[in-house]
C-alpha cells in the first residue's frame, strides 16, 4: 500500500508544524484547571472560615507582587523568542530561549524562599493546606514548562530549531503563557483575595 | 572512531523514515496497534483482580456473619469500587482508541507514539502503585463512593498516601493519552476528512479526550489537597472546617460524574459502527448521530451539577432530571440504529448480539429507575450497587468487549471466535440481570450497601445476596471466557479467521 | 465555517456556562459556581485552541451524482522508532509516586532521577531529526556521552546497590543480618561466575533477563527492607544510659512505650516532630500526677534528660496537646 495518490491539491503546510502546538497549548489548559479547581475551593473554605486567612498569616505583598511581574516578564521574553526565530535572529532567540527558564529559576528561588518564611506547614490549618497546595502546583507548572523551553534552547542551539522549523519554540513558549496564566490566578487567590 | 559499540539502534537516515520500522520488544515498542493491545492486556488483568475480589465481596455477604473477608472487607471494597471503572473500563477504552483512531482518520500513527507508551507504562506502574496500597494497609483516608474522606491517623497513612498517589499516576496517565488523542483527531486527519466525515468511534473518542482535558485536572487538584492533608496531619477535610466537604465532593464529582457517562460514550459510538458494519450501509442520518454522541458527552457534565447542594450523597440514586436529560441522545442513537436495521439486511453476528444485550440491559436499569422514584427508595441501599452494576459495569462492559470483537481484525489481524463470543453474551448479559436484580429487590426492601453483613436480616435477604452471588458468578465466567476468546486470537488459535487488516 | 468539532466544543462551554449561571443563582454555593465557570474558561480555551489549528481546513467538494468519488490511499505501518524512555520514565514517576508516601527523600531522588529519561528521549529525538548523522551521532557518543553517562551511571549503579542492602539487612534482626549478608555474597559470587564461565554462549537477551530479575529483585527487597524500617538498635548514651528516639508524625508516637531499667539514674529522649503543629512528651503517673513534662515543639529535634525517676511501676508517657491521640506506656522496673 505505497502509492499516495493525493484526491487534493496540497493545501497550505500549516498542519504538521502545529501538532506541537496543539498538544502542548492543551496540556498547559490542563494544568491551568488544576489551579481553577484549587481556586474554587480556595474561595468557599475562605468565606465560611471564621478568620481568613489564619491566625498570625499574613503574605507579603511585595513578594508575591515581584512574582508576578517575573512571571510575566518571562512570558514576554518567551514570545520574543517566538517571534526572533521567525524572522530568523538567532542571537535573540538564543538570548530570550535561555532568559524564560532563567526568569522561571528566579521564579522558583523566590517561591522557595517565600515557603520558608511563612512559617505554617500544610498540616497547620486549612488555610495552609491550600496554600501549599496551589505551590506545589505551580511548581510543577512551572517545572515542566521550564522542562520544554530548556529543550526548545538546547535544540535552537544545536541548529535543530530554526526560522522554518519553529514549532517547537512555538510550543514551549504557548505552555509558559499557560502557566503565567495559571500563576496570575494563584496570585489572585493568596494575594488579591487575602483577606475576606 | 568510536571506543565502545555503538548500542543498537535503527540507523538514522537523511529524511524521516517513510517506511514502517520493526516494532522493538514490549517494553521499548512505539507502535500503536502494540500498545493498543497491552493497554487491552492490563486491562483485562486489572479486571480479573477487581472481580474476583467483588466475588469475595458478594461471597460474605450471602452469608450471615461475618466469614470469608474478616476484617479486611472495607479494604476489599474499596479495592474492587477503585480498580474496576479506573483501572479496567477507562484503559480498555483508551486502549481500543490508541489501536484503532490512527487508521480511522488515516493517519500513519499518533501524533506522539513514545507519549502514548509513556501513557500505557504510567497506567500500569500507577495501577501497581493503587494494589501496593491495598497490600501496605487500609487506604482508610478517601474513597470514591465516600462522599466525605475520613482522617485516619496513624498506620493506615503510608497506604493512604500510596492510594493518592497511585491515582494521581494513572490520572496523569489518562490525561496524557487524552491530549495525544486529541492532538491526533485534530491535526492528523487525512487530508480532505473533514470532522463531519469522522468515523463515529474516532468522534466520539475526540469529545471524550475533550471532556477529560478540562476535568481529570480538577480532580488532580482535589488529591493534592487530600495528600496535603493526609501526610500532614491536618484539619482541611476534618469535620469541623466548613465547606470542605462539599470542595472535595465538586473536585472528585467534576471527574466522576462525567467519567461514569464517558466509560459508555465510546460504546455507544462503537455500537453505532457495529450496526453499519452488519448492515453494510451508513447510519441513516450521520449528522444526528454525531451530534447525539456530542450532545451525550456534553449533558454528562449536566449530571454531576444535579445533586450537588446536598452536603451528603450527591449521587442520588433516584430521578433526577439533569441525569434523565442525558438518556435523551442514547435514545436517538438507539432509534437510529433501529432505523438503519430495518434500511438495510444485517448479518447476524456476535457484536449485534452484544449490542442487543446491552440495550435490554439499559432498558431494564431504566425500568428499575422508574421504579425506584416511584416507590421513593432512599440513597443508600442496595438498590444503588445494583444500579451501579448495571448501568455503570455492565452496560459499558458489554460495548467494551463488543469493540473489542468488532476491531479484532485492526488490533490483531485475526477475529474472535463467534462461538464463544455467544457464549460470552448470555452468560455476561444473564449475571448482570440476575446480579442488578438481586440488588434492586434488596434495595426496594431498605436493606443498606457497603457493608460487610446485614444485621438482622430478613430471610429473603440472604436468599436474594445468594442470587447475586449466583450473578456474579455468571459474570465471572462470561468474563472467563472472554479472556479465553482473547488469549486464543491472540495466540493464533486455531479457528479465528485470518482478516485482511 | 464552524466545523462540528467547533460546534461541539462550543457548545461545551456554552453548556457550562449555562450552568455557571443557573446553578449560581439556584443554588449559590461558591465552589461549584466558580468551578462551572472555570470549565466554561477551559473548554472555551480548548476550543479556541481547536479552532487555530483546524482553521483554513480546505472543505471537499460533494461528489455530484455520477462522479467517482476519487480515493487517498494512506500508508499503513507505523513509523515511531521503539524507544526504553517512556518505560523509564513511567517507572521514575512511579518512584515519585512511592516516595511521596513512604519517604521524602525517594521522590528528591526520583525529581533528580528524571533527568534520565528526559535526556535520553530528548537525545533519541535529537538523532531523529533530519540533519542528523551518523559522524555527529558517534561524535557526541565518544566526546559527552561515554565520558559522563558511563561513570556517573556506575556510580549511580553501586549507591542503589549498596541503599537497597542496606535498607535490606539493617530490617533484618542481627543474627538475621549477617546471614542475609552472606547469603548475598555467596549469590553474587557464584551467579558472576556462572555467567563468567558461559559468557561466550549466552544469548544477549539471557543476559538482559537476568540483569533485569537481579534489579527487580534488588530493588523490590530495598523497599520492602525501607518500608520495613530499621531494627531497633539499643541506644545507649554517654554515660550509658538509655536513650530513646520518641518521633512524632502524623499526630501519632513512632514508640508505643519506653521501658527503662529501674537502676538506671536518668535517661535521655531524642524528640522528633515531624509535623508542623505542636507537640511534646510528658510523663506522668496513671493519676494524673506530672512526672517530666518536656519542653513543646512545633516542628524540629530536641534532646532532653529525665532524671527524676519514679519507683518501679507502670506509668504512662503522652502529648499534653493530643493526650487521646499520642500516648504510651511508661515502665519503670
Amino acid at each position: 500500500m505505497s502509492d499516495a495518490t493525493l484526491a487534493l491539491p496540497a493545501g497550505p503546510e500549516t498542519r504538521k508544524s502545529d501538532v506541537l502546538t496543539v498538544a502542548t497549548t492543551v496540556a498547559g489548559i490542563a494544568g491551568f484547571m488544576v489551579i481553577v479547581g484549587l481556586f474554587a475551593a480556595y474561595l468557599e473554605v475562605r468565606a465560611l472560615a471564621p478568620v481568613w486567612p489564619a491566625k498570625k498569616v499574613s503574605l507579603d505583598n511585595y513578594l508575591g507582587t515581584t512574582l508576578t511581574l517575573t512571571m510575566l516578564m518571562s512570558s514576554v521574553t518567551a514570545e520574543w523568542a517566538v517571534q526572533a526565530m521567525k524572522i530568523g535572529n538567532r542571537r535573540h532567540a538564543l538570548t530570550a530561549l535561555a532568559l524564560t527558564p532563567g526568569f522561571g529559576l528566579a521564579f522558583l528561588n523566590l517561591v522557595w524562599y517565600l515557603v520558608t518564611k511563612v512559617g505554617f506547614g500544610p498540616g497547620s490549618h486549612p488555610y495552609g493546606a491550600l496554600f501549599y497546595a496551589f505551590i506545589a502546583a505551580t511548581v510543577v507548572n512551572v517545572a515542566v514548562g521550564m522542562g520544554f523551553l530548556i529543550v526548545a534552547l538546547l535544540r535552537t542551539f544545536g541548529h535543530q530549531v530554526g526560522p522554518g522549523n519553529t514549532s517547537v519554540a512555538r510550543a514551549a513558549a504557548a505552555y509558559w503563557h499557560v502557566v503565567t496564566a495559571g500563576w496570575v490566578l494563584t496570585f489572585v487567590a493568596l494575594y488579591v483575595f487575602q483577606h475576606r | 572512531m568510536t571506543l565502545t559499540e555503538a548500542p543498537p539502534q535503527p540507523a538514522p537516515s537523511a529524511e524521516p523514515a517513510s517506511e514502517p520500522v520493526a516494532g522493538g520488544s514490549i517494553l521499548t515498542t512505539a507502535d500503536h496497534r502494540r500498545l493498543g493491545r497491552l493497554y487491552i492486556g492490563f486491562a483485562l488483568l486489572f479486571l480479573l483482580a477487581g472481580g474476583i475480589v467483588g466475588g469475595l465481596l458478594q461471597v460474605e455477604l450471602a452469608g450471615s456473619g461475618v466469614q470469608v473477608t474478616g476484617n479486611a472487607f472495607a479494604r476489599l471494597f474499596s479495592f474492587h469500587a477503585t480498580v474496576t471503572p479506573l483501572l479496567f473500563l477507562a484503559p480498555l477504552w483508551v486502549g481500543v482508541a490508541t489501536a484503532v483512531v490512527p487508521g480511522q482518520i488515516g493517519a500513519r500513527d499518533l501524533a506522539f507514539p513514545r507519549l502514548q507508551a509513556f501513557a500505557l507504562w504510567s497506567y500500569v506502574v500507577g495501577g501497581g502503585v493503587v494494589v501496593a496500597a491495598y497490600i501496605v494497609g487500609s487506604p482508610r483516608g478517601a474513597g470514591l463512593t465516600l462522599s466525605v474522606p475520613v482522617r485516619v491517623a496513624g498506620a493506615s497513612s503510608t497506604a493512604t498516601d500510596l492510594w493518592i498517589a497511585g491515582l494521581a499516576v494513572v490520572s496523569i496517565a489518562a490525561l496524557v493519552a487524552a491530549v495525544n488523542l486529541l492532538a491526533t483527531i485534530v491535526t492528523l486527519r487525512a487530508d480532505g476528512m473533514p470532522f463531519s466525515s469522522l468515523p463515529l468511534f474516532s468522534w466520539a473518542t475526540f469529545a471524550t479526550a475533550a471532556v477529560l482535558v478540562v476535568a481529570i485536572p480538577t480532580f488532580l487538584g482535589g488529591l493534592l489537597l487530600l495528600y496535603l492533608d493526609q501526610h500532614f496531619g491536618g484539619s482541611f477535610f476534618a469535620v469541623g472546617t466548613r465547606g470542605t466537604q462539599q470542595v472535595w465532593q465538586h473536585l472528585l464529582w467534576l471527574f466522576g460524574r462525567p467519567e461514569v457517562y464517558l466509560l459508555t460514550l465510546p460504546g455507544l459510538a462503537v455500537a453505532s459502527e457495529i450496526v453499519e458494519t452488519q448492515t453494510g450501509r451508513p447510519l441513516v442520518n450521520r449528522n444526528v448521530a454525531m451530534g447525539a454522541l456530542g450532545g451525550f458527552a456534553i449533558l454528562s457534565l449536566g449530571a454531576w451539577a444535579a445533586g450537588a447542594s446536598a452536603s451528603t450523597a450527591v449521587v442520588l440514586p433516584t430521578y433526577s432530571a439533569l441525569t434523565a436529560l442525558v438518556a435523551a441522545p442514547a435514545g436517538v442513537l438507539v432509534l437510529l440504529w433501529l432505523g438503519t436495521l430495518r434500511e438495510g439486511r444485517p448479518k447476524p453476528n456476535v457484536t449485534l448480539f452484544y449490542v442487543v444485550a446491552w440495550l435490554l440491559l439499559v432498558l431494564f436499569g431504566v425500568a428499575n429507575t422508574i421504579i425506584a422514584a416511584a416507590a421513593k427508595v432512599n440513597a443508600g441501599t442496595a438498590w444503588s450497587t445494583g444500579h451501579l452494576h448495571v448501568v455503570v459495569l455492565g452496560a459499558p462492559v458489554l460495548l467494551g468487549f463488543a469493540a473489542v470483537h468488532h476491531y479484532a481484525p485492526r488490533i490483531w489481524g485475526r477475529a474472535l471466535h463467534q462461538g464463544m463470543g455467544g457464549l460470552e453474551v448470555l452468560l455476561l448479559l444473564g449475571g448482570f440481570l440476575v446480579m442488578g436484580l438481586a440488588d434492586y429487590l434488596l434495595g426496594y426492601d431498605g436493606a443498606p450497601w457497603h457493608v460487610a453483613d446485614l444485621i438482622n436480616p430478613k430471610s429473603s435477604w440472604l436468599a436474594l445476596e445468594k442470587l447475586g452471588t449466583a450473578g456474579a458468578a455468571l459474570v465471572l465466567l462470561g468474563t472467563l471466557v472472554f479472556v479465553a476468546n482473547v488469549a486464543r486470537t491472540v495466540a493464533g488459535g486455531r479457528g479465528a479467521e485470518e482478516v485482511s487488516a | 465555517m464552524l466545523s462540528h468539532a467547533n460546534k461541539y466544543l462550543f457548545a461545551l462551554a456554552g453548556f457550562a456556562l449555562v450552568g455557571f449561571a443557573g446553578y449560581g443563582i439556584a443554588v449559590g454555593e461558591r465552589a461549584g459556581t466558580f468551578l462551572l465557570f472555570g470549565l466554561f474558561v477551559g473548554a472555551s480555551a480548548v476550543a479556541l485552541v481547536v479552532t487555530g489549528a483546524t482553521v483554513g481546513e480546505p472543505v471537499p467538494e460533494p461528489v455530484a451524482e455520477g462522479e467517482e468519488a476519487t480515493t487517498v490511499v494512506v500508508e499503513s505501518g507505523s513509523t515511531a522508532r521503539p524507544s526504553p524512555w517512556p518505560l523509564a520514565g513511567a517507572l521514575v514517576l512511579g518512584l515519585a509516586a512511592v516516595g511521596t508516601a513512604v519517604d521524602g527523600r525517594l521522590l528528591l531522588a526520583a525529581v533528580v532521577a528524571a533527568l534520565i529519561p528526559a535526556g535520553g528521549w530528548l537525545g533519541q529525538v535529537w538523532r531523529e531529526h533530519a540533519a542528523w548523522t551518523d559522524r555527529l551521532s558517534a561524535r557526541l557518543e565518544d566526546r559527552v556521552l561515554v565520558p559522563v553517562a558511563l561513570p556517573v551511571g556506575m556510580i549511580v549503579l553501586v549507591l542503589s546497590i549498596a541503599f537497597a542492602v542496606s535498607r535490606v539487612l539493617l530490617a533484618l534482626p542481627e543474627k538475621g543480618s549477617t546471614a542475609g549478608a552472606l547469603v548475598i555474597a555467596v549469590l553474587v559470587l557464584f551467579g558472576l561466575s556462572l555467567i563468567a564461565a558461559r559468557l561466550p554462549r549466552l544469548r544477549s537477551s539471557a543476559l538482559v533477563a537476568v540483569a533485569a530479575v537481579a534489579a527487580v529483585a534488588v530493588v523490590a527487597a530495598g523497599s520492602v527492607g525501607a518500608a520495613q524500617g530499621e531494627r531497633k538498635f539499643e541506644n545507649k548514651g554517654e554515660s550509658g544510659e538509655p536513650v530513646f528516639d520518641v518521633t512524632a508524625f502524623n499526630t501519632a508516637f513512632n514508640l508505643k512505650s519506653i521501658t527503662v531499667p529501674a537502676k538506671a539514674k536518668k535517661f535521655e529522649v531524642v524528640f522528633d516532630n515531624k509535623d508542623g503543629i505542636y507537640h511534646n512528651v510528658a510523663f506522668y503517673k496513671l493519676d494524673g500526677t506530672p512526672i517530666f513534662n518536656g519542653k513543646p515543639l512545633p516542628k524540629g529535634v530536641e534532646k532532653f534528660e529525665v532524671t527524676a525517676l519514679p519507683p518501679p511501676g507502670k506509668y504512662e508517657f503522652l502529648c499534653d496537646f493530643h493526650a487521646t491521640l499520642m500516648k504510651g506506656d511508661f515502665v519503670v522496673k
